[in-house]
């Protein structure tokens, strides 16, 4: 059971700095995501050319491939840029 | 008994009451018949959980976040003109129906939507449900939104640092301190905790200049002048904190400066609860009349819109379904995280109406809060801590406007970016941001120049509470494809649709008619507009029938846009509901054709 403390610790952590964390998130994932794009770009057509740290670095990142792509061709509403400025 | 009658302290106190019972019973009887939420249905926090956008967040972080992001200068303002006008029973009384009855269910309902689209926002959720046209609409309308909301809040906040000297110098180190903060947390990679003491400690030095250093003193350059110059300093401020990035400045700034605004609800509230003890009480009438002072706006359907936030705020739909439909864990959480945030955020509309109408001074834009505020707070805390209260409220103003409005004018660069992204020629470069932002600052002082602040508040109003009426109404139409009572969106939606393109028509009408006959000022304050001119031996009139016409066209184009829309989300429910093969009317026990697929 959570204590009146800790549901009021939360609520100020929402209040106060969620907002830096989503941002935070944002930000890392963007480096993320044109980090992929340098290296894996042929996987989404954009005709690059692959280099030797494409092969290098694959076994560590073979696991965000999927993620990576879907994210990168995902629907995009402006709309949405909300979380950026509420 | 009669003297504690006469204070604050029961109204705001009724207010939290019905609050927690429409919490309590209607909006879980609401949650339970319509929405069904069950806890083992995934979420898209945990169906598409990227860590970015989509990821599972606690449901009191995101009743903070959420409380945060809805809560602003609007549910302040609005409640502080209504009781100028039309006395504060009346205004209480939207207050307190509007949130029970369309508020919560709004922001409510909004997540909820999203949340069962697959957290979609309501750019694609309208082109699914409405169809291509209903989308761009919602474009433009944003588009004119945006630009009423700057040049409202950009007023505010001149005649907030106008009228209390000294203000400007807190908000100035508090920008600084921002800045500062901004630095030691992402570049130095300080501890949080120990910059953001650090932080206050400059913005409490800022407190201590802004007392001390009260310079230039108040009208300077007569009322019009000096608004006009405080006006043109905010918006090099705004234009500066929106183009620069997040980090560097907007994001510290809102961290710190939610500091002291949560500090001044708080004051606000317990001093109107104690208002009886302190013994503050009303001096402004109950009720003034159906047809308001200074401004002789009609109680119908002005009211309505003159206070947007803190009852019904279309601004809030965006945030639930754009932002924090993403993150909600579990189905049963939208109701605490949606409709509570709604019932929270109202509490601040509840304290400007209890600092509002215990002065009886009247004053530009809304400073006759911060004079409230400071009578009450000081009359528990001592009278010789007016003047410092004062300042205290004075920032806690300039604080929100800045804030929200930095937001706005990035959001404002988004939409005119993709407006322009698929035509040719000359007019991309609308899309650039240094361009879009000295756009918007110079249409927004373009509007402030010629004072005429009441009508405009009125416009952004309207505009702002059709989009809680499209969004009230988009729900409806989904509720009905799935085949779900949709009363409690529709009637709501219908009767501020109806109102809100009423006030807008009204105010366009009066734009109109004035036009034509342009000797006499729209209200007491355009006179300084009208002299401002002459003093340099313009002659007023052309101009102002002028800007008249345009400011017609603007009305006439926002209730273009919402027949528009209307058209299409009515024509949505109807087509969905005969598809259903729904027979009986709205509100009742609906029946179904064929069994209902969700």
């Amino acid at each position: 059971m959570t204590s009146f403390l800790q549901k009021f610790k939360m609520f100020l952590y929402g209040a106060f700095l969620f907002e830096l964390e989503m941002h935070l998130r944002k930000v890392k994932d963007t480096y993320e995501k044109s980090f992929m794009l340098i290296l894996y770009a042929d996987m989404l057509g954009i005709p690059i050319l692959t280099n030797y740290y494409s092969f290098r670095i694959l076994p560590y990142v073979i696991n965000n491939l999927e993620p990576w792509k879907k994210g990168i061709s995902k629907e995009f509403d402006i709309l949405e840029e909300l979380s950026d400025m509420h | 008994m009669t003297d504690f009658l006469s204070t604050p302290a029961p109204y705001v106190l009724i207010g939290l009451v019905l609050y927690y019972i429409a919490y309590r019973f209607y909006a879980r009887w609401i949650d339970k018949r319509v929405w069904e939420p069950d806890p083992k249905r995934s979420t898209p926090a945990t169906m598409y959980m990227d860590g970015v956008e989509y990821f599972p967040v606690n449901r009191y972080v995101l009743y903070g976040f959420q409380f945060k992001s809805v809560a602003a200068l609007g549910p302040i303002v609005g409640p502080v003109l209504a009781v100028q006008y039309w006395g504060w029973l009346p205004s209480l009384f939207w207050i307190v129906i509007g949130v029970i009855f369309i508020g919560w269910a709004q922001d409510y309902s909004a997540m909820f939507l999203s949340v069962r689209n697959e957290g979609r926002s309501f750019g694609p959720i309208t082109y699914n449900l409405v169809g291509k046209g209903a989308r761009s609409v919602l474009l433009s309308y944003l588009f004119i939104y945006f630009w009423l909301l700057t040049a409202a809040f950009v007023y505010i906040l001149a005649a907030t640092a106008n009228g209390f000297s000294g203000s400007f110098y807190i908000i100035f180190i508090t920008l600084l301190s921002g800045v500062i903060l901004g630095q030691l947390v992402f570049k130095a990679r300080w501890n949080i905790f120990y910059a953001t003491i650090l932080a206050l400690i400059l913005v409490a030095i800022g407190y201590v200049v802004g007392y001390y250093v009260q310079f230039p003193a108040t009208n300077f350059l007569g009322v019009y002048g000096s608004v006009m110059f405080w006006s043109i300093i905010f918006a090099i401020i705004l234009a500066i904190a929106a183009i620069v990035p997040l980090p560097s400045l907007i994001l510290p700034f809102n961290y710190l400066a939610f500091y002291p605004a949560i500090a001044s609800v708080a004051l606000v509230i317990i001093s109107a609860l104690l208002s009886p003890i302190s013994g503050v009480s009303f001096t402004r009438p109950a009720f003034v009349g159906f047809t308001a002072s200074f401004t002789g706006f009609p109680l119908w359907p002005l009211l309505f819109v003159t206070i947007a936030c803190g009852a019904i705020s279309g601004w809030h739909s965006l945030v639930s379904s754009g932002t924090t439909s993403k993150q909600v864990e579990s189905e049963i959480d939208a109701l605490p995280v949606g409709g509570g945030a709604m019932f929270t955020e109202s509490i601040v509309a509840l304290s400007a109406f209890a600092a509002i109408s215990v002065i009886s001074a009247t004053v530009l834009g809304a400073n006759g809060y911060v004079l409230g505020a400071a009578t009450l707070a000081s009359g528990i805390l001592g009278k010789a801590l007016y003047n410092g209260f004062v300042l205290f409220f004075g920032a806690f103003l300039l604080f929100m406007g800045v804030t929200v409005e930095t937001l706005v004018i990035r959001y404002w660069r988004l939409v005119l970016a993709d407006m322009v992204s698929e035509r040719k020629g000359s007019i991309r470069i609308l899309g650039n941001k240094y361009v879009a932002t000295t756009l918007i600052l110079v249409l927004a002082l373009a509007l402030i120049a010629t004072f005429t602040f009441d009508y405009i508040w009125e416009y952004f109003g309207g505009t702002n509470q059709l989009f809680a009426a499209f969004a009230l109404l988009l729900v409806a139409t989904y509720l009905t494809k799935v085949k779900k009572p949709s009363w409690y969106t529709l009637i709501p939606g219908s009767f501020m649709i109806v109102t809100t393109i009423a006030a807008i028509a009204y105010t366009a009408y009066l734009f109109l008619s004035h036009s034509f006959n342009p000797t006499k000022p729209l209200t007491a304050l355009q006179q300084l507009f009208y002299n401002f001119l002459m003093g340099y031996g313009i002659t007023p009139y052309p101009i102002v029938s002028a800007f008249d016409v345009i400011a017609f066209l603007v009305g006439l184009s926002l209730v273009i846009l919402s027949i528009t829309m209307g058209y299409y989300l009515f024509k949505s429910i109807l087509t969905y509901r005969k598809e259903a093969g729904i027979t009986q009317p709205i509100g009742g026990k609906t029946t179904m054709a064929k069994p209902g697929e969700d």
